[in-house]
């Protein structure tokens, strides 16, 4: 049965065709995905639908009644509503306000906020989005933000539900309660639209796929009929084999950076980590496995020199680090690819060259005597663009418009030319589409391969698995275990990172998501 | 086509601002036309007004030097994040002391008075700048609250000052007795204040323009503003940049307060600065900080400001217009700068 159907949609910026004629049809009460590369135009067909691009060509229609929307709010009218990547809350104002925004409940001439609370209560139990209406926005972590914009649609009765990457931002166990809340909705009778590109998660959730590919519609399948390799396929247009390390290393190299009994603090004064020490060999990828929120951040602060170590040493070639700062670090041969690129990894709002420069603008191939070499920077910039495959028009574009996969090259470009001893690594592809992930999963292979060691910080399994020689699973700041790779299985390592999740802050929200 | 299209690309801040002062001139014209006045006509008086000969070009240099110097101290506290919004203060205070030197030593020979009071105006200026800087980057304060506080305690305490224990004899009450001739930048023509402190002031924003476009502290200024984080992760010493920041902007607030005295008043008076550096603060948004377009901004304000003599005089249409438009002026280049974002934004994939 079609209950939702676009016909011919075709939308363009400028000369650029984002969507070339795609039809589709979306059956009601069931979970459908929308495959596709960065840049494919998933988020551009949705945002035509919702209302924020108008197409060029093309129609919608709603159990074949043609729908004319003009804006979000037409959308909204029509029970189509969408949770975007970048949540749009206002973070002072609590969880009942942020939600009734725009259709706030009245008494007489002012707000009625019991009403908004008691409403959004109702509303939360209901779909087992537990969620205090109460409190302010910005004291939430990221899960639960989700589902403030969740109860957004579910307030001004959406029946179709546009989700655009929701994962993106998301722990595992936060994806585990996201899904459960989706098939809850779909038992409601509700229809879900999921834009994705981990392929993982889409064959997990959804009953249909479409697959788009720079901006065309190349199938829709259902989900048995389908495994990921093809899919993959299909989304990239060639065969894509995503790289493993083949064997681990011996073991015996010399120890390049050594962590003693590390202890730092998180922003509240409480322990983030405990007594941490690990060895990192040359040639070696040491992989930090847990669930987000288990001190890797502040790990990673700490050893950049962004956070303080209250105990414990650190060593690098022998060498005490532990008071160099970010610059001496780099000087000694230490580089690092941060968790949040756009907070910490770039100057979104500055321009690709000033960007790539950072770092290096103190070396003598870029400066001399205080003055800065322009042609130096021009062609470095233009050789990393280059190098490392970054998508731009012009290297004088700002970083902030770019995709989060070329922001992730970009970064990586930047810091893979110090040509590092050391590469301190944290969620390198989140965000990152397929085609993506193996070009920076074959950079990371290279580098151990020149006997470089890596520290790579992730909290997906199966990157983890894919690319580390030993393994610490993280909890609550200390190492439950440390494996090596004959040891080392995506069941045993699950199990650990879940160790003791009950008591943490994660683990209750999801444990009441369970109930 | 292409060629075009990259060119405007590269050079998109200063189209944005230089469409933004065309449209602006506009909406002046709009209003001279509700005056019954010609816009055309307008302007022209406005231009012969200020640079029609020599005496009104001399004139609209003697009112450039102290905007200008206003605008580059706004420029390089904002460019590198420090919101200093106590410049004006900085000049007060800058503007006293070199007055002070002049009153207190007045036996000093030309050759060491003029330096030491240049030295104690800019001294004591970036001193009250770094205050508030230290405050803000080692204890977490507000810099914009700070400097605003500060602003009022050195306007009112220089007031007092001059008012008080430092008041003049032999002039009306408000202003102090004139500073002794060996210090006094000479004058260089007799229908206004334009006096040889303008060298000065030229090699000071020369130097400044370029530290802040072709050095490494420039980069890292820019930066800091941009993204203080990733300034942090990508090796740049933070506080030193952002401290240096703070107390170059309180030097050239405090040469233009010097200046003032040593120049064009000779004299330290209440009420020496009539908002220059709040002027500066508009001009240095104006054109994003760039210290270069800032110095084309003070011209065409002074142009403005001192050929809007003669405009009122020959159209009867108020001085006070030549604000309005220029308050246009950055309203366009304001929502010039959020539109093109939002532009960029709708054209990002993700």
């Amino acid at each position: 049965m079609t209950y939702l159907r676009m016909e011919r949609v075709t939308k363009r910026f400028g000369s650029f065709v984002a969507v070339k004629d795609v039809s589709l049809e979306i059956a009601p009460g069931t979970i459908h995905a929308v495959v596709g590369e960065n840049g494919a135009g998933k988020s551009t067909l949705m945002k035509c639908l919702y209302g924020m691009h108008a197409p060029e060509k093309g129609a919608f229609y709603l159990a074949d009644r043609q729908l004319l929307i003009r804006s979000p709010r037409d959308a909204m009218k029509y029970g189509i509503g969408m949770v975007h990547q970048h949540f749009m809350l206002v973070p002072s104002a609590s969880v009942a306000e942020n939600v009734v925004l725009g259709d706030e409940p009245r008494r007489g001439w002012g707000f009625d906020g019991s009403r908004a609370s008691r409403e959004i209560r109702e509303l939360s139990r209901k779909f087992g989005l537990e969620v205090e209406p109460d409190m302010p926005v910005h004291a939430l972590p990221v899960g639960l933000q989700q589902r403030v914009e969740i109860l957004k649609l579910l307030y001004r009765k959406a029946s179709i539900l546009i989700f655009d990457e929701p994962t993106a931002v998301l722990s595992p166990g936060e994806v585990d309660s996201l899904f459960a809340i989706l098939r809850g909705f779909r038992k409601e009778g509700k229809t879900v639209i999921f834009i994705a590109h981990n392929l993982e998660e889409v064959l997990a959730i959804s009953d249909t796929l479409s697959v788009l590919r720079q901006g065309e519609l190349i199938d829709t399948v259902p989900r048995g009929e389908v495994t990921p390799k093809e899919l993959a396929q299909m989304m990239v247009g060639r065969e894509i084999a995503l790289p493993v390390l083949e064997e681990a290393s011996s073991g015996d190299g010399k120890t390049l950076l050594s962590l003693n009994n590390l202890s730092v603090r998180d922003d509240w004064g409480g322990w983030a980590v405990q007594d941490l020490s690990l060895d990192l060999q040359e040639g070696e990828i040491f992989g930090i496995a847990g669930v987000t929120g288990n001190g890797q951040s502040e790990l990673e602060e700490a050893l950049w020199g962004l956070r303080q170590i209250e105990k414990g040493s650190l060593l690098l070639d022998g060498e005490p680090l532990q008071s160099a700062n970010p610059r001496e670090r780099r000087k000694k041969g230490m580089a690092y690819i941060p968790e949040d690129r756009l907070k910490t990894g770039l100057a979104p709002l500055g321009d690709l060259e000033d960007n790539l420069l950072m770092g290096y603008q103190y070396a003598p191939d870029f400066s001399r005597r205080g003055f800065l070499r322009r042609g130096a920077v021009r062609s470095f910039a233009a050789r990393i663009l280059q190098r490392y495959g970054v998508a731009a028009a012009s290297p004088r574009v700002q970083s902030g418009t770019l995709s989060g996969g070329n922001m992730q090259r970009l970064v990586m470009g930047r810091e893979l030319e110090q040509n590092p001893k050391v590469l301190m690594v944290s969620q390198p592809t989140r965000g990152v589409d397929v085609g993506g992930i193996s070009a920076i999963h074959d950079h990371l292979l290279r580098l151990r391969s020149q006997g470089r060691g890596i520290l790579l910080i992730s909290s997906s399994l199966e990157e983890i698995l894919a690319l580390s020689d030993r393994v610490g699973v993280m909890v609550k700041g200390r190492f439950v275990a440390v494996l090596s790779r004959r040891e080392i299985s995506k069941e045993r390592i699950g199990a650990l990172m879940l160790q003791g999740r009950g008591e943490s802050a994660e683990g209750g929200t999801s444990h009441a998501m369970d109930r | 086509m292409r060629w075009i299209a990259e060119r405007v690309q590269r050079h998109r801040e200063s189209l944005m601002v230089l469409g933004s002062f065309a449209a602006s001139l506009l909406v002046g014209g709009g209003i001279f036309a509700l005056y019954g006045v010609h816009p055309l006509e307008a302007y022209g008086h406005m231009l012969s007004g200020a640079l029609g000969d020599t005496d009104a070009l001399v004139a609209t240099l003697s009112r450039m030097v102290p905007i200008a110097l206003a605008t580059l101290s706004i420029a390089v506290a904002f460019n590198g994040g420090m919101w200093n919004i106590g410049a004006e203060g900085q000049l007060y205070l800058g503007a006293f002391a070199a007055a002070w030197v002049g009153l207190t030593l007045p036996g000093l020979p030309g050759m060491m008075l003029l330096p030491l009071g240049l030295a104690a105006g800019i001294g004591a200026a970036a001193l009250w700048a770094w205050i508030p800087g230290i405050l803000s980057l080692k204890r977490g304060l507000n810099v914009v609250v700070l400097t605003i506080m500060l602003n009022s305690l050195a306007i009112y305490f220089t007031s007092a000052l001059a008012t008080g224990p430092y008041a003049g004899t032999r002039v009306s009450s408000g202003a102090t007795d004139r500073i002794p001739e060996a210090m006094r930048f000479m004058h260089l023509s007799n229908f206004s204040t334009l006096n040889t402190g303008i060298f000065v002031a030229l090699v000071a924003v020369a130097c400044m323009a370029l530290v802040m476009l072709c050095t490494v502290p420039g980069y890292d200024w820019r930066i800091c503003r941009l993204n203080t984080r990733f300034a942090r992760y990508g090796g740049v010493d933070v506080v030193r940049r952002q401290i240096w920041a703070m107390l170059l902007s309180g030097a050239f607030a405090g040469l233009a307060g010097s200046l003032l005295v040593m120049g064009d008043h000779y004299r330290f008076r209440v009420g020496i600065s009539p908002g220059y550096t709040w002027t500066g603060m508009i001009l240095a948004m104006m054109v994003a900080y760039h210290p270069l377009g800032g110095m084309a901004a003070a011209f065409v304000y002074a142009v403005m400001s001192s050929g809007a003599l003669e405009m009122e005089l020959m159209t009867d249409v108020p001085v006070e217009v030549v604000e309005i438009i220029l308050g246009t002026a950055v309203l366009f280049v304001t929502a010039g700068f959020a539109l093109s974002n939002r532009w960029a934004n709708r054209l990002r994939e993700d």
